[in-house]
Protein backbone atom coordinates (compact mmCIF):
# COMPACT_ATOMS: atom_id res chain seq x y z
CA UNK A 1 0.00 0.00 0.00
CA UNK A 2 2.89 2.06 0.29
CA UNK A 3 5.03 1.45 -2.21
CA UNK A 4 5.55 5.07 -3.61
CA UNK A 5 7.47 6.18 -0.77
CA UNK A 6 11.33 6.20 -0.81
CA UNK A 7 13.70 3.31 0.30
CA UNK A 8 14.58 4.56 3.89
CA UNK A 9 11.09 5.34 4.40
CA UNK A 10 9.90 1.80 3.74
CA UNK A 11 12.62 0.50 5.80
CA UNK A 12 11.97 2.40 8.77
CA UNK A 13 8.29 1.52 8.78
CA UNK A 14 9.02 -2.13 8.62
CA UNK A 15 9.74 -1.48 12.33
CA UNK A 16 6.01 -0.50 12.73
CA UNK A 17 2.74 -2.56 13.12
CA UNK A 18 0.98 -0.58 9.62
CA UNK A 19 -2.21 -1.55 11.76
CA UNK A 20 -1.75 1.22 13.99
CA UNK A 21 -0.55 4.03 11.34
CA UNK A 22 -2.96 6.40 10.65
CA UNK A 23 -1.06 9.10 9.16
CA UNK A 24 2.61 10.16 7.66
CA UNK A 25 3.59 14.02 7.71
CA UNK A 26 6.52 15.15 5.39
CA UNK A 27 8.28 18.55 5.44
CA UNK A 28 10.73 19.70 3.42
CA UNK A 29 13.99 19.47 5.28
CA UNK A 30 12.31 18.36 8.35
CA UNK A 31 11.95 15.20 10.53
CA UNK A 32 9.32 12.86 9.18
CA UNK A 33 6.05 12.64 12.05
CA UNK A 34 3.61 9.85 12.34
CA UNK A 35 0.49 9.04 13.75
CA UNK A 36 0.63 5.45 15.45
CA UNK A 37 -2.46 4.82 17.21
CA UNK A 38 -3.49 8.34 17.64
CA UNK A 39 0.05 9.60 19.05
CA UNK A 40 2.09 11.66 17.07
CA UNK A 41 5.67 10.54 17.05
CA UNK A 42 8.88 10.94 14.94
CA UNK A 43 9.53 8.38 12.68
CA UNK A 44 13.55 6.60 13.23
CA UNK A 45 15.40 3.97 11.44
CA UNK A 46 13.83 1.51 14.32
CA UNK A 47 10.76 2.48 14.50
CA UNK A 48 9.34 5.52 16.42
CA UNK A 49 10.58 7.69 19.32
CA UNK A 50 9.00 11.21 21.38
CA UNK A 51 12.20 12.84 20.10
CA UNK A 52 13.35 14.29 16.96
CA UNK A 53 17.21 13.04 17.59
CA UNK A 54 18.13 10.64 15.27
CA UNK A 55 14.55 10.68 13.24
CA UNK A 56 14.05 10.16 9.63
CA UNK A 57 14.56 13.93 7.84
CA UNK A 58 12.64 14.10 4.16
CA UNK A 59 14.10 16.40 1.71
CA UNK A 60 12.69 18.52 -1.25
CA UNK A 61 13.55 16.03 -3.81
CA UNK A 62 12.69 13.12 -2.22
CA UNK A 63 9.18 14.98 -1.90
CA UNK A 64 8.94 14.87 -5.76
CA UNK A 65 9.87 11.40 -5.84
CA UNK A 66 7.21 10.37 -3.52
CA UNK A 67 4.41 12.37 -5.33
CA UNK A 68 5.85 11.50 -8.70
CA UNK A 69 5.50 7.43 -7.23
CA UNK A 70 1.94 8.00 -6.37
CA UNK A 71 0.43 9.04 -9.64
CA UNK A 72 3.02 6.58 -11.37
CA UNK A 73 5.00 9.04 -12.69
CA UNK A 74 2.15 10.73 -14.42
CA UNK A 75 1.48 13.80 -12.67
CA UNK A 76 -1.27 14.77 -16.12
CA UNK A 77 -3.16 12.16 -14.81
CA UNK A 78 -4.24 13.04 -11.12
CA UNK A 79 -3.85 17.27 -12.18
CA UNK A 80 -7.23 17.96 -11.32
CA UNK A 81 -6.92 16.46 -7.66
CA UNK A 82 -2.98 17.74 -7.53
CA UNK A 83 -5.33 21.64 -8.06
CA UNK A 84 -8.02 20.55 -5.14
CA UNK A 85 -4.66 20.09 -2.54
CA UNK A 86 -4.16 16.08 -2.96
CA UNK A 87 -3.87 12.90 -4.75
CA UNK A 88 -5.10 9.66 -3.80
CA UNK A 89 -2.74 6.35 -4.99
CA UNK A 90 -4.42 3.38 -6.63
CA UNK A 91 -4.77 1.37 -3.81
CA UNK A 92 -6.85 4.58 -1.74
CA UNK A 93 -4.76 6.35 0.32
CA UNK A 94 -4.90 9.79 0.07
CA UNK A 95 -2.03 12.17 -0.04
CA UNK A 96 -2.84 15.78 0.87
CA UNK A 97 -0.66 18.32 -0.91
CA UNK A 98 1.45 21.66 0.54
CA UNK A 99 3.30 23.92 -1.83
CA UNK A 100 3.13 26.71 -4.18
CA UNK A 101 -0.49 27.28 -5.18
CA UNK A 102 -0.39 29.09 -8.72
CA UNK A 103 -3.76 30.70 -9.21
CA UNK A 104 -5.79 32.98 -11.48
CA UNK A 105 -8.57 34.75 -9.77
CA UNK A 106 -9.98 31.74 -7.47
CA UNK A 107 -8.98 29.50 -10.16
CA UNK A 108 -6.35 27.05 -8.98
CA UNK A 109 -4.11 26.64 -12.37
CA UNK A 110 -1.13 24.35 -10.72
CA UNK A 111 0.88 23.21 -7.91
CA UNK A 112 4.25 23.79 -8.05
CA UNK A 113 7.62 23.59 -5.22
CA UNK A 114 5.77 20.57 -3.09
CA UNK A 115 7.10 21.39 0.24
CA UNK A 116 5.34 18.85 2.40
CA UNK A 117 2.57 15.82 2.49
CA UNK A 118 0.20 14.40 4.48
CA UNK A 119 -0.38 10.68 3.98
CA UNK A 120 -3.37 9.07 5.42
CA UNK A 121 -3.44 5.48 5.26
CA UNK A 122 -6.81 4.22 4.87
CA UNK A 123 -7.84 1.23 7.34
CA UNK A 124 -11.07 -1.26 7.20
CA UNK A 125 -12.27 -1.86 10.37
CA UNK A 126 -15.02 -4.25 10.05
CA UNK A 127 -18.49 -3.84 11.91
CA UNK A 128 -17.54 -0.11 13.14
CA UNK A 129 -20.61 1.05 11.66
CA UNK A 130 -22.80 -1.56 13.71
CA UNK A 131 -24.26 0.96 16.31
CA UNK A 132 -25.19 3.00 13.15
CA UNK A 133 -26.72 0.88 10.95
CA UNK A 134 -28.63 -0.57 14.34
CA UNK A 135 -30.03 2.11 15.24
CA UNK A 136 -30.25 4.40 11.60
CA UNK A 137 -29.91 2.09 8.81
CA UNK A 138 -32.76 -0.86 9.58
CA UNK A 139 -34.60 0.61 6.70
CA UNK A 140 -33.17 3.28 4.05
CA UNK A 141 -32.40 6.13 5.57
CA UNK A 142 -30.78 9.31 4.86
CA UNK A 143 -28.17 9.83 7.46
CA UNK A 144 -25.06 12.63 7.78
CA UNK A 145 -22.51 11.44 9.91
CA UNK A 146 -20.28 14.62 11.53
CA UNK A 147 -16.75 14.89 13.20
CA UNK A 148 -13.93 16.88 12.94
CA UNK A 149 -11.03 15.91 10.37
CA UNK A 150 -9.37 12.48 11.39
CA UNK A 151 -11.75 10.66 13.70
CA UNK A 152 -12.81 8.46 11.50
CA UNK A 153 -15.85 9.42 9.41
CA UNK A 154 -14.08 7.26 5.79
CA UNK A 155 -13.50 4.27 7.61
CA UNK A 156 -17.18 4.57 8.91
CA UNK A 157 -18.16 5.23 5.40
CA UNK A 158 -16.46 1.98 4.40
CA UNK A 159 -17.78 0.22 6.82
CA UNK A 160 -21.13 0.78 5.46
CA UNK A 161 -20.47 0.29 1.58
CA UNK A 162 -19.34 -2.96 2.78
CA UNK A 163 -21.97 -4.14 5.08
CA UNK A 164 -25.20 -2.38 2.94
CA UNK A 165 -23.93 -3.37 -0.88
CA UNK A 166 -25.40 -6.55 -0.52
CA UNK A 167 -28.59 -5.12 0.41
CA UNK A 168 -29.09 -2.42 -1.59
CA UNK A 169 -28.04 -1.15 -5.06
CA UNK A 170 -25.73 1.52 -3.48
CA UNK A 171 -24.16 4.07 -5.65
CA UNK A 172 -20.80 5.62 -4.35
CA UNK A 173 -20.05 9.17 -5.49
CA UNK A 174 -16.57 8.80 -4.40
CA UNK A 175 -14.76 11.93 -5.45
CA UNK A 176 -11.51 11.44 -3.98
CA UNK A 177 -11.10 7.80 -4.81
CA UNK A 178 -10.95 6.47 -1.04
CA UNK A 179 -14.43 5.17 -0.46
CA UNK A 180 -15.23 2.50 -3.10
CA UNK A 181 -12.68 -0.50 -2.43
CA UNK A 182 -12.42 -3.22 -4.81
CA UNK A 183 -14.73 -6.31 -4.82
CA UNK A 184 -17.68 -4.24 -3.10
CA UNK A 185 -21.13 -4.54 -4.73
CA UNK A 186 -21.45 -0.86 -4.59
CA UNK A 187 -21.14 1.08 -7.98
CA UNK A 188 -18.86 4.03 -8.29
CA UNK A 189 -18.55 7.41 -9.51
CA UNK A 190 -15.06 7.95 -8.88
CA UNK A 191 -13.59 11.41 -9.53
CA UNK A 192 -16.50 13.30 -10.27
CA UNK A 193 -16.93 16.53 -8.52
CA UNK A 194 -20.30 15.52 -6.23
CA UNK A 195 -23.10 17.29 -8.17
CA UNK A 196 -21.60 15.78 -11.11
CA UNK A 197 -22.41 12.41 -9.72
CA UNK A 198 -25.23 12.50 -7.94
CA UNK A 199 -27.11 14.03 -11.07
CA UNK A 200 -25.77 11.76 -13.68
CA UNK A 201 -26.13 8.18 -11.11
CA UNK A 202 -29.55 9.61 -10.08
CA UNK A 203 -30.25 9.57 -13.73
CA UNK A 204 -28.43 6.77 -14.61
CA UNK A 205 -27.82 4.18 -11.79
CA UNK A 206 -31.14 4.06 -10.56
CA UNK A 207 -29.58 3.69 -6.85
CA UNK A 208 -31.31 2.89 -3.32
CA UNK A 209 -29.04 5.21 -1.88
CA UNK A 210 -25.88 7.36 -2.17
CA UNK A 211 -22.77 7.09 -0.11
CA UNK A 212 -20.33 10.31 0.01
CA UNK A 213 -17.73 11.58 2.07
CA UNK A 214 -16.64 15.01 2.93
CA UNK A 215 -19.71 17.31 1.72
CA UNK A 216 -19.89 20.95 2.11
CA UNK A 217 -21.94 24.20 2.00
CA UNK A 218 -21.76 23.70 -1.95
CA UNK A 219 -23.27 20.54 -2.04
CA UNK A 220 -26.05 20.18 -0.10
CA UNK A 221 -28.45 21.73 -2.41
CA UNK A 222 -27.63 18.38 -4.71
CA UNK A 223 -28.15 16.32 -1.66
CA UNK A 224 -31.70 17.74 -0.52
CA UNK A 225 -32.43 17.57 -4.24
CA UNK A 226 -31.52 13.50 -4.41
CA UNK A 227 -33.34 13.26 -0.78
CA UNK A 228 -36.53 14.58 -2.62
CA UNK A 229 -36.46 12.88 -5.23
CA UNK A 230 -36.55 9.47 -3.23
CA UNK A 231 -32.62 8.48 -2.74
CA UNK A 232 -31.07 8.03 0.89
CA UNK A 233 -27.58 9.58 0.68
CA UNK A 234 -25.16 8.85 3.64
CA UNK A 235 -22.79 11.20 4.17
CA UNK A 236 -20.01 12.79 6.12
CA UNK A 237 -19.46 16.26 6.79
CA UNK A 238 -16.36 18.33 9.00
CA UNK A 239 -18.69 19.50 11.73
CA UNK A 240 -18.12 19.22 15.19
CA UNK A 241 -21.70 20.35 16.57
CA UNK A 242 -25.17 18.83 15.31
CA UNK A 243 -26.77 22.33 15.96
CA UNK A 244 -24.44 23.17 12.67
CA UNK A 245 -25.56 20.25 10.46
CA UNK A 246 -28.53 21.28 7.66
CA UNK A 247 -31.66 20.69 8.81
CA UNK A 248 -35.08 18.73 7.01
CA UNK A 249 -32.68 17.13 4.74
CA UNK A 250 -31.31 14.07 6.81
CA UNK A 251 -33.37 11.40 9.11
CA UNK A 252 -30.74 11.10 11.19
CA UNK A 253 -27.52 13.43 12.29
CA UNK A 254 -24.71 10.57 14.07
CA UNK A 255 -21.79 12.97 15.80
CA UNK A 256 -18.59 11.19 16.29
CA UNK A 257 -16.33 11.67 19.67
CA UNK A 258 -13.73 14.37 19.03
CA UNK A 259 -11.75 12.11 21.48
CA UNK A 260 -11.66 8.47 20.45
CA UNK A 261 -11.65 7.58 16.97
CA UNK A 262 -14.99 6.08 15.74
CA UNK A 263 -16.80 6.56 18.70
CA UNK A 264 -20.54 7.44 18.32
CA UNK A 265 -21.33 9.98 20.82
CA UNK A 266 -24.93 11.58 19.76
CA UNK A 267 -27.32 10.65 17.15
CA UNK A 268 -30.49 12.56 16.60
CA UNK A 269 -33.12 12.26 14.56
CA UNK A 270 -34.96 14.76 11.74
CA UNK A 271 -37.25 16.57 14.38
CA UNK A 272 -33.43 16.98 16.16
CA UNK A 273 -34.62 14.57 19.04
CA UNK A 274 -31.36 12.96 20.40
CA UNK A 275 -32.46 8.87 20.39
CA UNK A 276 -28.82 7.76 21.05
CA UNK A 277 -26.08 9.42 23.56
CA UNK B 1 24.50 -25.89 -65.30
CA UNK B 2 26.78 -25.75 -61.78
CA UNK B 3 28.22 -22.85 -62.52
CA UNK B 4 24.96 -20.48 -63.32
CA UNK B 5 23.76 -22.11 -60.49
CA UNK B 6 26.24 -20.83 -58.51
CA UNK B 7 26.61 -17.67 -60.02
CA UNK B 8 23.11 -17.12 -58.86
CA UNK B 9 23.91 -18.07 -55.42
CA UNK B 10 27.11 -15.88 -55.05
CA UNK B 11 24.90 -12.85 -56.62
CA UNK B 12 21.59 -13.57 -53.93
CA UNK B 13 24.18 -14.02 -50.81
CA UNK B 14 26.25 -10.78 -51.77
CA UNK B 15 22.61 -9.09 -52.34
CA UNK B 16 21.57 -10.43 -49.24
CA UNK B 17 24.50 -9.72 -47.62
CA UNK B 18 23.40 -6.02 -48.64
CA UNK B 19 20.13 -6.07 -47.30
CA UNK B 20 21.38 -7.25 -44.24
CA UNK B 21 24.42 -4.06 -43.70
CA UNK B 22 21.56 -1.94 -44.48
CA UNK B 23 19.24 -3.14 -41.35
CA UNK B 24 20.56 -0.29 -38.79
CA UNK B 25 18.81 2.69 -41.75
CA UNK B 26 15.47 0.26 -41.50
CA UNK B 27 15.34 -0.24 -37.73
CA UNK B 28 15.91 3.72 -37.02
CA UNK B 29 13.14 3.97 -39.42
CA UNK B 30 10.95 1.93 -37.31
CA UNK B 31 12.03 3.58 -34.39
CA UNK B 32 10.73 7.13 -36.14
CA UNK B 33 7.55 5.19 -36.86
CA UNK B 34 6.97 3.71 -33.38
CA UNK B 35 7.84 6.98 -31.98
CA UNK B 36 5.31 9.00 -33.90
CA UNK B 37 2.75 6.55 -33.49
CA UNK B 38 3.50 7.07 -29.40
CA UNK B 39 3.30 10.57 -29.78
CA UNK B 40 -0.37 10.81 -31.20
CA UNK B 41 -1.45 8.36 -28.85
CA UNK B 42 -0.18 9.89 -25.81
CA UNK B 43 -1.56 13.18 -26.99
CA UNK B 44 -4.76 11.48 -27.33
CA UNK B 45 -4.55 9.88 -23.86
CA UNK B 46 -3.91 13.31 -22.64
CA UNK B 47 -6.93 14.94 -24.27
CA UNK B 48 -9.62 12.09 -23.27
CA UNK B 49 -8.33 9.17 -21.23
CA UNK B 50 -5.51 10.64 -19.19
CA UNK B 51 -4.42 7.45 -18.34
CA UNK B 52 -1.12 6.84 -16.49
CA UNK B 53 1.45 6.12 -18.28
CA UNK B 54 2.00 2.29 -17.31
CA UNK B 55 -1.40 1.63 -18.02
CA UNK B 56 -0.95 2.88 -21.21
CA UNK B 57 2.49 1.35 -22.29
CA UNK B 58 1.23 -2.54 -20.84
CA UNK B 59 -1.77 -1.88 -23.49
CA UNK B 60 0.22 -1.41 -26.57
CA UNK B 61 1.23 -4.98 -28.07
CA UNK B 62 4.13 -3.80 -29.73
CA UNK B 63 7.42 -5.08 -28.79
CA UNK B 64 9.90 -3.44 -30.95
CA UNK B 65 13.03 -1.54 -30.42
CA UNK B 66 11.04 1.75 -29.60
CA UNK B 67 8.63 0.24 -26.80
CA UNK B 68 11.29 -1.77 -25.37
CA UNK B 69 13.25 1.55 -24.71
CA UNK B 70 9.84 3.60 -23.28
CA UNK B 71 9.17 0.58 -20.94
CA UNK B 72 12.71 0.90 -19.92
CA UNK B 73 13.27 4.46 -19.04
CA UNK B 74 9.87 5.35 -18.06
CA UNK B 75 8.75 2.23 -16.10
CA UNK B 76 11.78 0.90 -14.40
CA UNK B 77 14.33 4.45 -14.44
CA UNK B 78 17.22 2.96 -16.64
CA UNK B 79 18.82 5.23 -19.25
CA UNK B 80 18.03 4.75 -22.64
CA UNK B 81 20.37 2.49 -24.69
CA UNK B 82 19.78 3.68 -28.25
CA UNK B 83 23.06 2.60 -29.53
CA UNK B 84 21.77 2.67 -33.44
CA UNK B 85 21.04 6.54 -33.05
CA UNK B 86 23.44 9.95 -33.69
CA UNK B 87 24.26 11.24 -30.43
CA UNK B 88 21.58 14.05 -31.30
CA UNK B 89 18.98 11.65 -31.87
CA UNK B 90 19.79 9.76 -28.62
CA UNK B 91 19.71 13.17 -26.62
CA UNK B 92 16.18 14.25 -28.35
CA UNK B 93 14.86 11.05 -27.12
CA UNK B 94 16.58 11.17 -23.73
CA UNK B 95 14.76 14.61 -23.46
CA UNK B 96 11.59 13.24 -24.65
CA UNK B 97 11.02 10.75 -22.43
CA UNK B 98 12.49 12.47 -19.18
CA UNK B 99 9.53 15.01 -20.08
CA UNK B 100 6.90 11.96 -19.80
CA UNK B 101 4.41 12.39 -17.58
CA UNK B 102 5.85 15.67 -15.40
CA UNK B 103 3.68 18.32 -15.25
CA UNK B 104 0.03 18.17 -15.74
CA UNK B 105 -2.49 17.64 -18.68
CA UNK B 106 -1.91 21.20 -20.24
CA UNK B 107 1.48 21.93 -20.39
CA UNK B 108 1.90 17.87 -21.70
CA UNK B 109 -0.29 18.85 -24.59
CA UNK B 110 1.28 21.74 -25.27
CA UNK B 111 5.00 20.08 -24.56
CA UNK B 112 4.10 17.34 -26.93
CA UNK B 113 1.99 18.57 -29.24
CA UNK B 114 5.40 20.92 -30.62
CA UNK B 115 6.98 17.53 -30.66
CA UNK B 116 4.76 15.87 -33.05
CA UNK B 117 5.78 17.61 -36.00
CA UNK B 118 9.54 16.97 -35.35
CA UNK B 119 8.94 13.79 -35.06
CA UNK B 120 6.97 13.77 -38.49
CA UNK B 121 10.27 14.87 -40.02
CA UNK B 122 12.29 12.59 -38.40
CA UNK B 123 10.09 9.78 -39.73
CA UNK B 124 9.92 11.04 -43.66
CA UNK B 125 14.10 11.58 -43.27
CA UNK B 126 14.60 8.66 -41.64
CA UNK B 127 12.33 6.43 -44.25
CA UNK B 128 13.97 8.35 -47.75
CA UNK B 129 17.21 7.16 -45.70
CA UNK B 130 16.35 3.94 -45.14
CA UNK B 131 14.93 3.55 -48.90
CA UNK B 132 17.91 5.15 -50.05
CA UNK B 133 20.76 2.93 -48.14
CA UNK B 134 18.69 -0.22 -48.83
CA UNK B 135 19.01 0.40 -52.33
CA UNK B 136 22.57 1.17 -52.24
CA UNK B 137 23.57 -1.59 -50.46
CA UNK B 138 21.62 -3.94 -52.10
CA UNK B 139 23.02 -2.64 -55.25
CA UNK B 140 26.83 -2.70 -53.98
CA UNK B 141 25.77 -6.11 -52.72
CA UNK B 142 24.63 -7.32 -56.51
CA UNK B 143 27.74 -5.50 -58.02
CA UNK B 144 30.12 -7.38 -55.71
CA UNK B 145 28.64 -10.61 -56.55
CA UNK B 146 28.91 -10.03 -59.81
CA UNK B 147 32.44 -9.38 -59.68
CA UNK B 148 33.17 -12.34 -57.38
CA UNK B 149 31.24 -14.35 -60.09
CA UNK B 150 33.63 -13.29 -62.96
CA UNK B 151 37.00 -13.51 -60.42
CA UNK B 152 35.19 -17.25 -59.69
CA UNK B 153 34.38 -18.53 -62.58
Amino acid sequence: MLNFLTDNLKQALTHINLNTLYEMRLRAGREVKVNVGGEYLYLTGNGTSKFARNACRIERDEIDEILSNACQKSVYSVSEELKQGFVTTERGVRIGIGGTFVTEGERVLSVRNFSSLCIRIPHTVDGCAEKIIEVCLKELSSVLILSPPGMGKTTLLKDIINRLSDRYNLLVADERGELCEKGTMADAIRFAAKRTAFSCGLRAMRPDMIVTDELTDEDYPAVKKTVHSGVCVIASAHLESIDLAPKNIFDFIVLLSSKRVGKVERIADKAGNMIYG
Amino acid sequence: MAKLFLSVAIVCFTCFLGWFFSMKFRKIKDFYLDFCDWNDRFLTELRYARRPLGEIIEQIPNKREFYREIRACVMKGEKASLSFLSAEEKAYCENYFSALGKGDALSQQGFFSAQSEKLKQRGAESAATAKKQTELYVKLGLLGGLALVVILI
